[in-house]
């Protein structure tokens, strides 16, 4: 009886040790504003109340990199919730250029052509920096 | 959003509502209830059932309890883990000496400038001395923008010259740069803890949804190659990528060898002797096979199309193409011809083995790399590493820059002529593959094969892959390779020297690359010759790109060289000094 006894006091023990643990040492979860931030509509109520559906512009933050390999690199830009998104757009907007570097991008998410990730965003403009 | 707290819970709750419970205080009174009050009954109990129970509650109780010791042993290592990151970042902000020890005859010193401006000075330099200096800027924001910084180098003699005065010591900017480098760490250390639990996250869809399937997966329904006729001679229509219109063309080949490991496929109107491919096919099952296997990892196998051989597709790729690896053939979807494949040229002037073969190790570890990391880690892997380890395993299989390889050497060379304008991390075509092939070479002799197959199946990518596969912080790294690239074919490679040079090859060696090319000397990294003092001069340079500077003794007599040097805002200047006798 006294053993078992003792045997309930360590599991108790460890409850408590695993959830003080839990909570000092688990990342805190992202908070929900912060997930859907970083996919913004920036529409206009003006333009979603007319009857034709808009063309839904998106904003998104992140980092960019070169992925892939040769001859198929893709730009990439990577959100704060790690979400890639394969960058496209018009030649002149130098998307290459932009490696290494945090971005704000505004642009509609259009059928993937990646080779790599899941979601293809089409870049209308940039502002480099947060 | 999964946690670790709501995993406590959870725990916690399975836990006590668990039939389990059964067993614990009071259970031996459950056991018996109703019966106990038999002394016959209670005595056979006592002496024939109890121990039998009390053996069946003990293991119970130990299944029950390892999660939780589990768990408890999760937390105690994530928590000891973050405090040695912590501590050990800690100690590398200041700047201060780097790793490894200092090579003989030379003095490496190193200091970071997280402000704009800094200065080094060389005590007694005597006419046998001459200082290095490495110039590079390491931002946490890596940029492609070439920046200009200036640096001047005053001289004091002995009997005593009137030194400069920069205005701000050197010991309140190692303080300015350890505070700023902590709150970037910190910021650092918690992104990346929220990347790990996304790349768990989608590492569990994987597992629960199988491989990632391309959006048009549905449109295209899959086959089995071992449904199609593979034998010699037999005819297989493949899509090909067009590079004029960046669409796909078919294109018709025929089966002209079976290997261990591959078919191999030519297109109809190319001539390939059977000679040459019997060649080849030797060589890709008895080398660039078993070293691929051996040192970065496997292929889908058996893959898309379910059948354990690649399909080796030659064909007419034009004049500038070695061959290349489409993963759009790791998908069922239109276009895709759905096999573990790579498209070599199969021209004349890229058939020789030793052009082609690096050509399939190459293109292969593209595969792997593919398959451990998009396939199975669900990440990508930088192109600047994914093609610094595809350049470096032509040099496993016997190939690349030791064995003279044409490709290897004006890739080099085209790097030594402009490392300041070469970003590591950044990729370009034109200058990436000599950079990171260096890069990686680096790493491979510094760390091992071990770290190289850890660079390329962890769930890690670009430099955070580098510092996870080498224990060392990417800075760390790159300010030792730096100076590695000047001094490599300069000093004695032994063991005090390690860290210092290349053992494989030589940056400033001669090479016989045959034919045309005949016999090439590298020349070494590109190096502003500075012999004439007071001197001011400006250089450039973009993010991770060093810009190397070589000043010469002022005089006859001891002196003192100082140099002082201003970068523009927030380049986050980095200067190193190699400094002693030369050579």
């Amino acid at each position: 009886m006294q053993s078992h006894r003792l045997l309930l006091s360590i599991f108790s023990l460890f409850c408590l040790l695993t959830m003080v643990l839990g909570f000092s040492f688990s990342p805190k979860p992202m908070a929900t504003s912060d997930a859907i931030s970083s996919v913004k509509t920036t529409a206009p109520a003006a333009t979603r109340a007319v009857s034709a559906p808009p063309v839904s512009m998106i904003r998104i933050t992140g980092s960019v990199r070169a992925v892939g390999n040769e001859p198929f690199v893709e730009i990439v830009l990577q959100d704060k919730s790690g979400t890639p998104f394969h960058l496209v757009g018009d030649s002149r907007l130098h998307l290459t250029d932009l490696q290494g570097q945090t971005i704000t991008a505004y642009g509609s998410l259009i059928k993937n052509t990646s080779r790599y990730v899941r979601k293809t965003l089409k870049v209308e403009r940039y502002a480099v920096g947060k | 959003m999964l946690s670790g707290n709501n995993l406590s819970l959870f725990a916690l709750s399975k836990g006590t509502v668990s039939p389990r419970g059964t067993y614990t205080s009071g259970a031996r009174d459950r056991l018996f209830e109703g019966r106990l009050h038999r002394p016959e009954f209670r005595a056979r109990a006592e002496e024939r059932i109890w121990p039998s129970v009390r053996k069946h509650c003990f293991l119970k109780s130990v299944k029950l309890f390892l999660p939780f010791i589990f768990l408890f042993f999760c937390f105690f290592a994530v928590g000891c883990g973050q405090q040695s990151a912590g501590g050990g970042g800690g100690g590398g902000g200041g700047g201060g000496t780097t790793e490894p020890t200092a090579p003989i005859s030379w003095e490496v010193s190193q200091v970071n400038f997280a402000a704009d401006t800094g200065s080094i000075s060389f005590a007694a330099f005597v006419t046998s001395n001459e200082a290095i200096l490495i110039f590079s800027s390491q931002p946490p924001s890596v940029s492609s923008t070439l920046r200009t910084f200036t640096y001047e180098a005053t001289v004091t003699t002995a009997e005593g010259v009137t030194q400069r005065s920069l205005g701000i010591s050197s010991a309140a900017i190692q303080t300015m740069s350890a505070d700023l480098l902590s709150r970037l760490r910190q910021k650092t250390e918690r992104q990346e803890r929220l990347s790990e639990i996304m790349r768990q996250r989608e590492r569990e869809n994987f597992q629960r949804l199988g491989r990632p399937r391309h959006p048009s997966d549905d449109l295209h329904q899959a086959y089995k190659v071992s449904a199609c006729d593979i034998s010699i001679g037999a005819t297989q229509e493949f899509y090909v990528y067009n590079f004029d219109t960046t669409g796909y063309d078919t294109a018709t080949a025929e089966v002209a060898g079976i290997g261990d490991h591959c078919y191999v496929y030519v297109e109809q109107g190319l001539s390939i002797s059977a000679d040459s491919v019997s060649q080849l096919i030797n060589e890709f099952d008895n080398n660039v096979y078993d070293k691929m296997h051996t040192y970065f990892g496997e292929e889908p196998n058996p893959g898309i199309d379910n059948d354990a051989k690649i399909t080796l597709l030659f064909l007419d790729l034009g004049s500038s193409l070695y061959g290349y690896f489409d993963s759009l053939q790791e998908y069922s979807t239109t276009n895709s011809n759905q096999r573990e494949m790579l498209f070599l040229n199969g021209t004349s002037q890229y058939l020789a083995l030793p052009v082609m073969a690096p050509t399939m190790m190459h293109e292969f570890q593209h595969m792997v790399n593919f398959n451990n990391k998009t396939l199975i880690q669900g990440v990508t892997e930088d192109t600047w590493l994914n093609e610094g380890l595809s350049v470096y395993s032509e040099q496993v299989a016997g190939y690349g820059l030791p064995a003279a390889d044409y490709f290897c050497y004006s890739k080099v060379y085209t790097y030594e002529n402009a490392t300041n304008t070469s970003p590591l991390t950044i990729w370009g075509p034109s200058y990436g593959y000599g950079s990171s092939y260096l890069f990686v070479l680096y790493l491979a002799e510094r760390y091992g094969a071990a770290a190289i197959r850890t660079l390329e199946t962890n769930n890690q990518t670009g430099t955070a892959n580098v510092e996870n596969a080498s224990g060392r912080t990417f800075a760390q790294i790159f300010n030792s390779w730096i100076i590695a690239n000047y001094l490599d074919g300069l000093i004695a490679e032994n063991a005090d020297n390690a860290g210092y040079y290349y053992s494989t090859i030589n940056l400033r060696g001669t090479y016989e690359l045959g034919g045309a090319y005949g016999s090439q000397t590298l020349p070494g990294v590109n190096c502003e010759a500075v012999s004439s003092y007071p001197y001011s001069g400006s250089g450039t340079f973009k993010s991770w790109a060093p810009y190397y500077a070589a000043l010469a003794a002022p005089g006859t007599s001891t002196s003192t060289v100082e140099v002082s040097i201003t970068g523009g805002a927030s380049s986050y200047i980095s200067a190193e000094a190699v400094y002693g006798n030369v050579y």
